[in-house]
């Protein structure tokens, strides 16, 4: 790791360049941070290519092949050979019971995931500045609403109300014979995660905002007769790009997690539709006839959340180097 | 709860257990095939103890019983579920009960001499207690006292208990005939008679010929007046081989009643000295610990948990452990009901069937060991069952033919699952199997809580779904009329098919009256052949137990609900 010595040290060789193009380089000479972002691109890139690998592959994540060939699972439901049935034809071998491709359903999983922890950070990171940045600039009774409601909000125990409400709102979206669309199932699960998780954003911008808006720049913009939308624009706003990135990128593996558990605990997406804490929830009830098909999901989220948290830290380091460790 | 308490039934047949014997090898095929056996009615001599002491039996020790939930009511007017009767076995003597005499289950007389006796074509019943039978207090058992246990079974607030001596006494609106014993007036004479301590009398308004089925339940068994009250639940009085120590959520303790005198019982040995029953493991942890086989879970058995699918290769697989497990089918019989009054298409109900992957449904929920699939819907454990295969289509389901009897047409079929883990899985399943034979499939996953709520409703606006069915003896009486009576269609009530066809109510009308049970059974299984002609359901599967035990176990055994008997059980060391 290098030091805050020697990175203030980089700064200074650093004034001719833009100040993206100064993180870039500081991120670029952080060994972990590199390795870590590779993994995280290779994470998207299975998630985004996951259709196209499936059709270089032969295999898809819903077909099951374990109930059609009876010879790939034994009487009980289980893989037949070692490794979960791993084989030249199913790389990472086959899920126990309905006998459906394990890889294809890890990268169908992951892109469920990530689907819906990007979206739900893109929606609390958009709500989350305005609120913040709104509280923080105009103060007063503005403040004072957005920090109770924040409050508020923060009160509840955020899991369990999950585990509650899931089910309520999906009942109140669907009605009479319809069957429920992943699409309404995926929209509820960002929708709630996001109602809960912009409070954090919002806190952090408004504390942010209360420093900034008493800085001469902004009181220079004021006496030259800037509007309160251009001030938080043009003088608020680039100086808090840094801390919504960093939250951004700490809350991705937040989120990918706290959706896995909301399948885990089953109020997350259900069957078919591939998902990582499903297939974790599944792995364990199964361990001890196929460790594998616990050990594949569990390691590749393990890997990924680590990874992205990793990455979060040296993007905060490259984006902010004057802060302390 | 609803359905729970219907669970509690009765065996008729037992599949001699892989436990018994065959090498059964790599293959899932682990039992051998069915050897059938029906309940017969035995005689006094058959009802007269003491029990067959199995091979190796052996006094003393303390058996364990290891099970997931606790049994909220020891009352025997509240028990119902199959393992609070398999646990109330040890305590409590009902007028009559099951035994195996020369391998075949028969109904015996327990406190009666012999299971009853009728003068009137199954009016009247008349039942004879023994002598020499007193409560743990030293206090002979009367037939005042049996009368006074069904006198509480009228009690508004005895909800959980089976209802069929009440209702069969007094008709269905019994609580107004009578209110039970806590005013202090008791049933009166031309109801329930007691001419002697030793007779009892039960005047039914109709006649039933299995009555002795009906009263082989703990809440046939007597009650001390002068013990009753508040904590009778918790403690009530024994009148079998064992007293209650201690009872509460997390366990139960039995320990030897010195006024059971075994020549009186044709049932129970009762060799163990103690009986230890812990409470609140999850079934892993059970099915863990049994397998494992150290220290106390030696001697340890588990009534009611099964053996979870990932342990099905590894107990199937090693000869110890599979010598360890018993196994048996048990009452339930499951089908996918095909709702009549919407599926009004005699050729869509059929392709239905056909198209139907039973086999890999039953992969899902762990394969042979889940059970046997099903092709009529009476259970081979009920007497006079036909297993017979109308439809004769493969197990894996054909969606071919299925195709030819659709015709070409798609039909839209609303196919419900409760939302439980399993019940997901099989629906990717079914649904798959489904579409292959062109049918447009809505999934509509409703959860485990509201699952019978909506199900139930009258107009459930769903085509397909799983139910099951047992009945509380093993007769065709208690499973046919009570899921395919058309009169019975209503919010709440058990008509899964919603079939309503005059020819078969007027079948069940006619059959129910027989005075014959073995040639009722005969017909009721006939008319099972009649209902799966007019496709209103799938036949899924024939539930079996599985049951391990430690390895100082012996003499365990099955019993007529699918759960493991305490009755003859005993410790090797």
């Amino acid at each position: 790791m290098p030091t805050i010595r020697i990175r203030r040290a980089a700064d200074g060789a650093d004034h001719a360049r833009s100040p993206w193009r100064s993180a870039w380089l500081r991120f670029r000479r952080d060994r972990a941070g590199v390795v870590s972002g590779v993994i995280v691109l290779a994470f998207f890139a299975a998630g985004v290519c996951a259709p196209l690998f499936s059709l270089l592959y032969g295999k898809d994540p819903y077909q099951t092949y374990g109930q059609d060939r009876p010879e790939l699972l034994d009487p009980y439901g289980f893989p037949v050979g070692p490794m979960g049935g791993a084989s030249g034809e199913f790389w990472l071998g086959l899920e126990p019971g309905l006998g459906r491709d394990v890889l294809t359903q890890l990268l169908y999983g992951i892109r469920t995931s990530l689907l819906i922890a990007l979206a739900v950070v893109l929606i609390i990171s958009v709500i989350g500045t305005l609120i913040g940045v709104a509280a923080g600039y105009f103060g007063g009774v503005a403040d004072f609403l957005a920090g109770r409601v924040i409050d508020v909000l923060l009160a509840f125990p955020g899991t369990l109300f999950f585990i509650t409400f899931m089910p309520v709102l999906t009942a109140l979206l669907i009605s009479g014979d319809e069957e429920v669309p992943t699409a309404v199932r995926v929209g509820s699960i960002i929708l709630v995660l996001s109602f809960f998780g912009w409070t954090r954003n919002a806190r952090l911008l408004r504390a942010q905002v209360l420093s900034l808006r008493e800085r001469e720049f902004v009181a220079a913009a004021k006496v030259g007769g800037a509007g309160h939308w251009r001030i938080i624009r043009r003088e608020l706003l680039p100086n808090l790009w840094t801390p919504i990135l960093v939250i951004a990128t700490l809350d991705v593996p937040a989120y990918v997690t706290i959706e896995a558990a909301l399948s885990f605990l089953g109020v997350g997406i259900i069957e078919p539709t591939p998902d990582l804490g499903r297939m974790i929830h599944r792995g364990a009830q199964v361990y001890s006839a196929d460790i594998a098909y616990m050990l594949i999901p569990s390691i590749a989220m393990l890997v990924f959340v680590v990874a992205f948290n990793l990455l979060g830290d040296s993007a905060r380091d490259a984006l902010d180097p004057k802060a302390a460790r | 709860m609803k359905r729970t308490s219907l669970a509690v039934a009765l065996t008729a047949t037992l599949v001699a257990s892989a436990a018994c014997g065959g090498s059964g090898g790599k293959s899932g095929e682990n039992t051998k095939k069915a050897e059938k056996f029906s309940v017969v009615v035995g005689d006094g001599a058959a009802s007269t103890g003491p029990a067959t002491a199995p091979e190796g039996a052996r006094q003393g020790g303390t058996a364990f019983v290891l099970e997931q939930s606790a049994i909220p009511h020891l009352d025997p007017a509240e028990v119902y579920t199959s393992t609070a009767q398999a646990t109330s076995m040890l305590f409590t003597r009902q007028l009559t009960s099951y035994r195996k005499v020369n391998g075949q289950w028969t109904l015996v007389g327990d406190l009666a001499t012999d299971p009853g006796s009728t003068s009137d074509g199954g009016k009247t019943w008349k039942f004879t207690l023994k002598e020499g039978v007193k409560f743990d207090d030293g206090t002979p058992v009367t037939s005042e006292d049996v009368k006074y246990g069904v006198e509480r079974t009228y009690d508004s607030g005895k909800v959980l208990g089976p209802k069929w001596i009440p209702q069969w006494l007094s008709g269905s609106d019994y609580a107004k005939a009578y209110e039970g014993p806590g005013k202090g007036e008791s049933l009166p004479d031309d109801v329930v008679e007691t001419p002697d301590d030793r007779t009892v009398v039960f005047h039914l308004r109709e006649a039933h010929a299995d009555f002795p089925f009906a009263v082989a339940m703990p809440y046939s068994s007597p009650v001390q007046k002068s013990r009753d009250g508040k904590s009778y639940d918790n403690k009530p009085s024994a009148t079998g081989p064992y007293k209650i120590e201690k009872h509460d959520d997390t366990k139960l303790t039995l320990v030897r009643n010195e006024q059971w005198d075994p020549a009186t019982d044709p049932i129970r040995t009762a060799y163990p000295e103690r009986y230890e029953f812990a409470y609140g493991s999850e079934a892993t942890q059970i099915a863990q610990r049994l397998i494992s086989d150290n220290g106390d879970d030696k001697n340890a058995v588990t009534l009611n948990t099964g053996i979870p699918s990932q342990f099905a290769q590894q107990v199937m697989g090693q000869a110890d452990l599979k010598a360890r497990m018993l196994s048996a089918l048990n009452p339930y019989s499951y089908f996918y009901a095909i709702n009549t009054s919407r599926v009004t298409d005699l050729n869509v109900r059929k392709a239905l069937i056909t198209a139907f992957p039973k086999q890999q449904v039953r992969q899902v929920a762990g394969g042979p060991l889940a059970g046997d699939l099903a092709t009529t819907i009476l259970s081979p454990t009920v007497q006079g069952q036909d297993p017979f295969d109308l439809y004769k289509v493969p197990a894996t389901g054909d969606p071919e033919a299925a195709k030819k009897l659709l015709n070409g047409k798609t039909p839209t079929i609303v196919f419900a699952y409760q939302q439980t883990e399993t019940n997901e899985r099989s629906a990717v399943v079914i649904t798959q199997a489904l579409e292959k034979a062109d049918f447009k499939v809505v999934r509509k996953p409703i959860s485990a809580e509201t699952w019978y709520d909506q199900l139930n409703k009258k107009d459930n606006g769903l085509d397909l779904y799983l139910a099951g069915w047992a009945a509380d003896w093993p007769g065709g009486s208690g499973v046919i009329p009570a899921i395919f009576d058309g009169r019975t269609i209503a919010d709440g009530t058990y008509n899964y098919a919603r079939l309503d066809d005059p020819e078969i109510n007027a079948e069940i009308d006619r059959i129910g009256k027989m005075p014959n049970l073995v040639e009722q059974n005969k017909q009721w299984a006939a008319l099972d052949k009649k209902i799966m002609e007019k496709a209103a359901v799938v036949p899924y599967l024939y539930e079996r137990s599985n049951r391990l035990h430690g390895s100082g176990v012996g003499g365990a055994a099955i019993d007529i609900f699918g759960q493991t008997s305490l009755a003859t059980l005993f410790l090797k060391s």
